[in-house]
């Protein structure tokens, strides 16, 4: 039979977007419940494990906690023509333990008053006057259904996110616009210790990159993200092991992980009536690398602080979430749409534009700074050494964008 | 129905689950919501599936073999 629930917040996913959300609306009193269909927080990882800069981060979270595992002092870029970019920055980022940081902010949120059920699916939404009023649940090992009433719905579910498909937010992701990744953890290897490697090169990772990152105490996620359209018939696991043979031919590998991550530009909004999204889900990771651990948690912020100024007004209407949008817009929406295009254009490159423009780049003072990557400054560099190409990639993007727009209407009708 | 009866029936989606770890990837992608993951594991709607390819594309693993739209499923 089905039974009836409710709660003020319902919170589909218990990844950092939505374990912080939980946390930020349950700390002001709000009754809030977070389903996660896996039956533990953060396994498996999905995930390289990096995230900065560290001044970002260290405003939403204490470091010192046990999930970091080593501390990031410098970057190299390798381009395809084997040219090693390095630049020093002393602690500038971190390697963390996904898992541990995951179950942190679940934690926080459970103790905040969130309540968190793990091996409960949400299967869709409930709607009444075309709102959002909750969600119906699947719990895994009993089969029993049932369904949560809420006055928002938050969907956090990440990369396979469904929940904004049935609130009529966004589309599937286009193939060129998701990196198929493929990474091994390794052991007792001869690679850097505190600086993360990038190599660029259409033999070992078309349209994206391969990269090292050091964990510390001799090991390191070393993986690759490919455009799966420039693939040509190999899968990202395939690179893999290419990529494995040029880095790290001897390396123990421990533990196999693969996922997708999105390069999607951020949806145009964020909320419908009841319903916010929030992460991954929300498209809301950069662009250019595919990073997405800080901006779930930004983004989640952002939407706690919106719901809660909703339920001073008693105002759950689009219209009153659209707060957080604009927020989103100002912030970090602004840059990943730079990123956005930036990617559109370096990941396009051949290997022999791709050394120029990496040369190019290498001179090019403030790039990086302890800030993360200048976009704008990105997009300079990338008109200077192609600018047709630059104009080309773009209107083709443009295209495709109302190409697959049409595409997802006419399948859901 | 299950995707191992697809595989059986009407092959039109097939799932090798030796190599598939449930990452995700195909369901971003696949426009008919005709994946889905259940806890950790894939699932297919096989009735909502256009063959469109997308979803084989994508997979990280080779583990999904999805036919493009015009390819004939075995069973026609
Ligand atoms: C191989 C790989 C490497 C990456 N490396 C990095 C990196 O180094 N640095 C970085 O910043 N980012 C990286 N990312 C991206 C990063 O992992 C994601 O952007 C980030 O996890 C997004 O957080 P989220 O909370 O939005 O979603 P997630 O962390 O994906 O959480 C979503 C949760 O929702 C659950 N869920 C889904 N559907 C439902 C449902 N219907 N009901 C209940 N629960 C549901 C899922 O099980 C999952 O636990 C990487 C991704 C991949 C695939
Ligand atoms: S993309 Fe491949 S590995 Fe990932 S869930 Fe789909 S079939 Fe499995």
């Amino acid at each position: 039979m089905m039974t009836d629930e409710r709660f003020d917040v319902v919170v589909i996913g218990g990844g950092p977007g939505g374990t912080r959300t939980a946390s930020g609306v349950s700390r002001l009193g709000l009754s809030t419940l977070i389903l996660e269909k896996r039956e533990r927080i953060g396994y498996p990882v999905r995930c390289a494990e990096a995230i900065g800069p560290a001044e970002g981060i260290a405003r939403y979270i204490d470091v010192k906690e046990p999930f970091v595992t080593s501390v990031v002092n410098g970057l190299t870029i390798v381009s395809p023509d084997g040219k090693r970019y390095q630049k020093e920055m002393k602690g500038i980022g971190y390697i963390v333990d996904r898992e541990l940081l995951d179950l942190h902010i679940a934690e926080a949120a459970c103790s905040n008053g969130a309540v968190l059920r793990t091996g409960h699916q949400a299967t869709g939404l409930i709607r009444e006057d075309g709102k959002v009023v909750g969600v119906n649940v699947l719990e895994l090992s009993t089969r029993r259904k049932y369904r949560v009433q809420s006055k928002i719905t938050v969907g956090s579910d990440g990369v396979e996110s469904l929940s904004p498909r049935w609130a009529g937010l966004k589309g599937p992701t286009r193939v060129d616009e998701i990196f198929s990744c493929a990474q091994y953890l390794v052991e007792c290897v001869d690679l850097p210790d505190k600086y993360v490697e990038f190599h660029l090169s259409s033999t070992f990772a078309p349209g994206g990159y391969g990269w090292v990152f050091p964990k510390g105490n001799g090991s390191a996620n070393i993986g690759v993200g490919i455009n799966p359209e420039l693939a040509s018939g190999l899968t990202a696991r395939d690179y893999l092991e290419k990529f494995m043979d040029r880095v790290c031919p001897e390396g123990d590998r421990k533990r196999f992980v693969c996922g997708g991550t999105l390069l999607s530009d951020s949806l145009p909004s964020l909320a419908v009536d009841g319903f916010i999204a929030v992460g991954e889900a929300a498209n809301q990771n950069n662009p250019f690398t595919g990073g997405g651990i800080l901006n779930a948690i930004m983004a989640g912020d952002m939407a706690a602080t919106t719901i809660c100024r909703c339920f001073e007004k008693g105002d759950f209407s689009s219209s009153g979430l659209s707060t957080y949008t604009k927020e989103w817009k100002r912030n970090e929406g602004r840059m990943n749409k730079r990123f956005y295009l930036a990617g559109k254009v370096f990941y396009s490159l051949d290997d022999r534009t791709m050394d120029k423009v990496l040369s190019a780049l290498n001179t090019r003072e403030g790039l990086i700074t302890r800030k993360g990557l200048g976009s704008a400054k990105l997009i300079g560099v990338l008109l200077r050494s192609s600018p047709s190409l630059l104009g080309k990639t773009l209107m083709k993007a443009l295209s495709a964008r109302k190409r697959s727009r049409k595409t997802f209407s006419g399948l859901n009708t | 129905m299950s995707e191992r009866d697809v595989e059986k029936n009407i092959d039109l989606i097939c799932i090798d689950d030796s190599k598939c770890i449930v990452c995700g990837a195909c369901v971003a992608v696949c426009p008919t919501e005709a994946l889905i993951i259940e806890g950790l594991t894939l699932k297919s709607v096989p009735e909502r599936c256009r063959p469109c390819g997308q979803a084989a594309l994508v997979c990280p693993t080779g583990a999904l073999r999805c036919p493009q739209k015009g390819e004939k499923s075995k069973n026609g």
